[in-house]
């Protein structure tokens, strides 16, 4: 029962880690590039991600943090704005300064949310709970994700792009694996005392 | 930067996180096992408070039975007594006479039974000579009221002195396994040694010859039998240890250590 379900979940993974692509492929089949729907992905996933760690933290400044990382990320939105990657279909530019900031952001807030769980030590087994592997699947996202547009940003190579998405692809596969273990501990929620 | 340089720097960064993660669920197994065995150290020290105070409340109202019969139920005996005493002077007739000499022997046996009583629910020898000469005390009592052999066999100096509630817990012990072995076991035979090594232990052998139980059996029981549960109780609150053998050929032997 239980490999059945693990080869399920692996399909799972196989298929959702590549389905983003697929839409924005199938969505802007005429433009030459899909950058300008990965770059609204990629902004929205992180507003997402910080509400997800709204509800996962306990810290006392929590909502003032949110808050203040919200708006900080709107700002750069609104400065991508003036380039033509958030409102030009067929752009052929990353929003590199916003993703820069959103995998910072969420970067610090799974190592805040890590150092919750040392705090509490109310889980019984670490790793079987559900927001460790949630935590560490977006933690390493967010990290080889940041490294990639450090080392490859808007004026890379055909060839350092290549590895770039080859890595971003690696990436997604680990944050969606993470995220179907997640799925699967998430009925191990009920003992976390 | 060449294609090999982003790779190397890239998979350098994957084991850096991967690292990271083994380091974290390593050190948070490490602490949640700290915080256990802090717990459960916790959870022992306030087991052993509730049996304390719970054994205190025990002797309170040990001293208050014991103070209630010597003083109330003891004297009125007494003046009973008296007053039989004045009556047998004025009676005249001899049956009469014979039936209230029956009835004064009856009350003398219960103003001794009281006073045993008592005193064993409240050893002022304990609280004034000490532990040797409570258990001596107390084993002769029991050698006078049965037909028991008891032997009683102690290192302990003059200047030998536990802790209050060592000595304390030690002698209701060893009066627990007394009656245990009176009750019970059918024994002729009592041996009680109490050796004593200062700064180490205090060591409580207990033997009688009789029939033995089922140790097993009786730990299994929910009230415990025996008092062995009562005993178990005393000994944990002072940190003690028990082990017992028993069984029909050679009865039952308990050893009691308590580190000082």
């Amino acid at each position: 029962m239980k490999l059945l379900m693990w080869l399920v979940c692996s399909y799972f993974i196989l298929y959702v880690a590549v389905l983003p692509s697929d839409i924005m492929l199938l969505l802007g089949k005429d433009a030459p590039n899909s950058i300008f729907f990965y770059n609204w992905h990629y902004i929205l996933a992180g507003y997402l991600k910080l509400a997800i760690y709204y509800s996962l933290l306990n810290i006392r400044y929590k909502k003032w943090l949110i808050w203040l990382l919200v708006a900080i990320i709107t700002m750069f939105v609104l400065f991508e704005f003036k380039t033509d990657s958030l409102i030009y279909i067929f752009t052929g530019h990353f929003a590199t300064k916003t993703y820069v900031i959103i995998n910072l952001f969420i970067i610090v807030l799974s190592l805040l949310y890590a150092y919750q769980l040392l705090q509490d030590l109310s889980v019984e087994d670490i790793t079987q709970y559900s927001f460790f592997w949630l935590n560490s699947g977006f933690l390493i996202y967010h990290i080889g994700s940041i490294s990639i547009y450090s080392f490859v940003g808007n004026g890379a190579t055909e060839e350092e792009g290549k590895i770039a998405w080859v890595v971003n692809s690696i990436l997604l596969f680990v944050l969606y694996y993470a995220i179907t273990a997640s799925f699967y501990y998430s009925k191990n929620l009920s003992k976390k005392t | 930067m060449n294609t090999l340089g982003i790779i190397l720097i890239l998979s350098l960064v994957a084991i850096i996180i991967a690292g990271f993660i083994t380091l974290f669920v390593a050190y948070y197994n490490k602490k949640q096992s700290e915080q256990k065995l802090a717990l459960q150290v916790k959870e022992t020290e306030l087991q052993q408070k509730l049996l304390l105070n719970s054994l205190e409340v025990q002797e309170a109202e040990q001293r208050r039975i014991a103070r209630d019969l010597h003083d109330e139920v003891g004297a009125l005996l007494s003046v009973t007594k008296m007053s039989f005493n004045g009556l047998s002077r004025k009676l005249t007739d001899k049956t009469l006479t014979a039936e209230l000499s029956k009835s004064k022997k009856l009350l003398e046996e219960s103003i001794l039974t009281v006073r045993r009583i008592s005193k064993e629910l409240i050893s002022t020898s304990l609280e004034k000579f000490g532990l040797v000469a409570a258990i001596e005390d107390f084993l002769n009592i029991v050698k006078e009221a049965s037909d028991l052999n008891i032997n009683f066999e102690t290192n302990f100096q003059n200047d030998t002195k536990l802790i209050k509630n060592q000595e304390l817990m030690l002698y209701r012990i060893v009066q627990e396994l007394t009656n245990n072995a009176l009750k019970h076991s059918g024994a002729t035979e009592i041996e009680v040694r109490l050796t004593h090594k200062p700064n180490e232990e205090v060591k409580l052998l207990f033997f009688d010859n009789g029939s033995g139980f089922d140790v097993a059996a009786i730990n299994a029981k929910t009230d415990g039998g025996l008092g062995l549960k009562n005993i178990e109780s005393r000994i944990k609150v002072i940190n003690g240890s028990l082990s017992i053998i028993s069984n029909q050929e050679i009865g039952s032997r308990f050893n009691v250590r308590v580190p000082l």
